[in-house]
């Protein structure tokens, strides 16, 4: 999983060029081969070699093969390095027994392979002389390692195998610098003492470099986050239970966002459910790479709680009524909103059809919702999930900084965006050393009144355009308690009909009101609302299921009258008493100020 | 036999049936004179429902030694109240009926009032 996920993620970074072997010969010498292996780097053996990163010490091998079959006894190897590139930080000798191993440096030399030899044969390349070709010259910027072995004990211990292991460490942050054949084998000799005629035979017929004599490096300059995350989330009214989690990361020649976890084990996605105190952790082996912008996104399990949250308890009429109110003071000027929407995460939520203006668009279509004419979410301008985020027009996340800091100024005027309400773009310490946590905002659209979105905690005039002075704002500044009211609810039966009627509490102005009814409509077929609200309020219900929402919001500046509301059923059978077949589960209100009141009947 | 000598006899053998059936088959759950049986009060007021925690309906008894107007109302778990109905309750026993499709599982609390005050109280769980 996250190699597929580093290889999504780096497709638009990586160039095209890779780390990579040079061969030696294309064919075995069938006497003694001297070849490469990649053993990984010091602190992940398993790390792919198009993973190594600047300082990383790679673990490289040389091993040999002895094809002839007598016993070799004696190896010695010249390997070149560019300083540039890698500095020799550890060797060590892998051969078994007791060998006599010895290593020396010559700093300031590069070899130039002889003509008259092929540049794999290093034998040759080891015994011809200056006549017939290069040889070694100095050169500043590299430096000759000679490695040799010679066993001595009597047990039998030869040369074959793995011969040595050199640590090099990469170096150079310069991005244009060629790694091309930085590591090269350059000559060799190899011996047996014990060979089958009793002689000396030396490997002479052909010590090749085969497969592989030089490596080329081409690491990966990405800086990757060495630490976990843990996300933090500040939200009431979420359940963990139903809530999951997106991390996603853009692509930016595509303008696209995709994927880099979710919690859906089904898929076998690794878990990112949030805790009950809204925390997720992200381990570092999403290789999180610094210069990608990363976002997270929440998913609700089932539409049908989330619609029962959201339009039940998170948008109802008092959001209206405080727009409607921000709108009705004195038009659509900033100081409007500067008086009534004090934090612009309200202008945001209140930015329901999402064109970053406040105007009776937003406000008609909050009023459709609430009425259950129009949803907000079913026409979605951003759908990155297929369809699948129910409330992705509803549920913003928002950058903890952002949130703090931006003023409606900032968003209505100088149009600077903060990209909530889907993707929460989050800031990542590449720099940290230790776990870090990483906090955003959720906020849902439509919730004016924050009843159910958190209120900024910072500094909210920040920034050079404030209209949004916190001291000038009074019901918010602080923490706001809404105001209870008491009307009166009862059913009867009435003439064969049941019969619920609520008294609206009118000692307090209100401008709006809605309550949401259950019924059972085994037992009664719904018939009629009256609402007695005088002449200058908008009435309205509707039926879905067993639910009946009705209420009324006056758009006129004056007060709800009269506030009597009568609603009608049929029995569908013979009854003697109407005790339970109708309940309340929700009520809101505003009064004339937009302010919420706690409703209770 | 003749027709109406068989007509008699079978007349005869079914109320003789009838009178040997038990009173509480559960074919005969509504029958109010076995809900009063159910739900006796031995009391001159009281409330007693059928059964602490039901699902779909149950019936309850209301006694009061007064006639008139009472209200019933169930509260939620925090004391708000979900639903109220306005009773014209005779004297002695009242046997009704508890809907509870149209109300959310829970603990809940029921309150028999009158002029305002409170009367009789119970707790039910609705399943």
């Amino acid at each position: 999983m996250k190699k597929l996920l580093t290889l999504f993620l780096l497709l638009p970074l990586l160039s095209f060029s890779q780390s990579s072997w040079t061969n030696g010969s294309t064919t075995s010498s069938g006497e003694f081969d001297i070849t490469w292996e990649y053993g990984g780097v010091t602190t992940e053996w398993e790390r792919d070699i198009d993973k190594v990163v600047l300082g990383d010490t790679l673990i490289m091998k040389l091993k040999v093969d002895n094809i002839k079959g007598y016993p070799a006894d004696y190896l010695h190897v010249d390997i070149e390095h560019n300083k540039n590139a890698f500095s020799v930080v550890g060797v060590t000798y892998l051969t078994g027994g007791s060998p006599t191993n010895s290593t020396f440096t010559q700093t300031g030399y590069k070899f130039n392979p002889l003509s008259a030899h092929d540049t794999h044969d290093l034998y040759n390349q080891w015994f011809g002389t200056t006549g017939e070709g290069e040889g070694y010259g100095s050169n500043p910027d590299w430096v000759i390692n000679h490695y040799q072995t010679q066993v001595v004990d009597t047990l039998g211990t030869e040369i074959d195998g793995d011969f040595l292991e050199i640590k090099y460490k990469v170096l150079n942050t310069d991005p244009t610098f060629d790694y091309t054949n930085s590591i090269n084998i350059t000559m060799a000799l190899a011996q047996s003492n014990n060979n089958t005629t009793g002689q000396q035979y030396t490997f002479s017929a052909g010590t090749y470099a085969y497969p592989y004599q030089a490596f080329t490096l081409d690491p990966d300059r990405n800086v990757y986050l060495s630490t976990g995350i843990t996300l933090k989330s500040t939200v009431t009214d979420l359940n963990p239970n139903e809530v999951k989690l997106y991390l996603y990361y853009l692509v930016e020649e595509e303008n696209t966002w995709y994927q880099v976890a979710r919690s859906n084990s089904a898929y076998g996605y690794d878990p990112l459910v949030p805790d009950d105190n809204m925390l997720t952790y992200l381990s570092n082996e999403y290789d999180l790479v610094e210069g990608v912008d990363y976002a997270i996104i929440y998913h609700w399990n089932s539409q049908t709680d989330y619609e029962l949250m959201y339009d039940t308890y998170i948008v109802t009429i008092s959001d209206v009524a405080l727009l409607l109110k921000a709108f009705n003071e004195s038009g659509l000027t900033h100081d409007t909103f500067n008086n009534n929407l004090p934090y612009a995460i309200q202008a945001m939520n209140a930015d329901v059809n999402w064109d970053f203006k406040l105007d009776t668009k937003d406000s008609y279509k909050l009023l459709a919702h609430i009425m259950g004419v129009e949803k907000m979410w079913e026409a979605a301008p951003y759908n990155y999930t297929n369809g699948n985020n129910w409330y992705y027009q509803s549920l913003g996340g928002y950058d903890v900084d952002d949130f703090n800091t931006m003023t409606i100024g900032d968003y209505l005027i100088n149009n600077n965006r903060v990209e909530g309400g889907h993707l929460a773009p989050i800031t990542i310490d590449f720099t940290a050393t230790s776990d870090q946590q990483i906090e955003h905002i959720v906020a849902f659209k439509g919730d004016i009144n924050l009843s159910h979105s958190p209120t900024p905690s910072g500094n909210v005039t920040a920034k050079s355009n404030s209209y949004m002075a916190k001291s000038a704002f009074d019901p918010f500044g602080g923490v706001y308690t809404p105001e209870n009211v008491y009307g009166q609810f009862g059913t009867e039966l009435r003439d064969g009909k049941v019969v619920a009627t609520m008294r609206l509490p009118l000692e307090t102005d209100m401008s709006a009101f809605q309550v949401k009814l259950r019924f059972d409509d085994t037992i009664l077929d719904f018939e009629s609302v009256q609402l007695d609200t005088g002449n200058t309020t908008t009435n309205f219900s509707n039926v879905k299921g067993n639910v009946l929402n009705l209420g009324g919001i006056n758009l006129e500046k004056s007060n709800i009258q009269n506030g009597v509301i009568e609603i009608i059923f049929t029995p569908k059978e013979n009854i003697t008493n109407t005790a339970g077949l109708i309940t309340i589960f929700h009520t809101d209100a505003a009064d004339m100020d937009a302010r919420k009141l706690n409703l209770y009947l | 036999m003749s027709y109406n000598f068989q007509k008699w006899y079978y007349t005869i053998l079914f109320f003789l049936f009838l009178a040997c059936v038990k009173d509480d088959v559960e074919w005969m759950t509504y029958d109010p004179l076995t809900i009063q049986t159910q739900l006796n009060i031995d009391d001159t007021d009281g409330l007693k429902i059928n059964g602490n925690s039901i699902t779909n309906r149950s019936n309850f008894n209301i006694k009061v030694s007064t006639a008139g107007n009472y209200t019933l109302e169930v509260l939620d778990i925090s004391g708000i109240a979900v639903t109220r109905e306005t009773l014209d309750l005779k004297h002695g026993n009242n046997i009704l009926t508890f809907y509870t499709k149209a109300i959310e599982d829970g603990d809940y609390t029921i309150n028999i009032k009158r002029d305002g005050q409170i009367i009789q109280s119970t707790k039910l769980i609705i399943l």
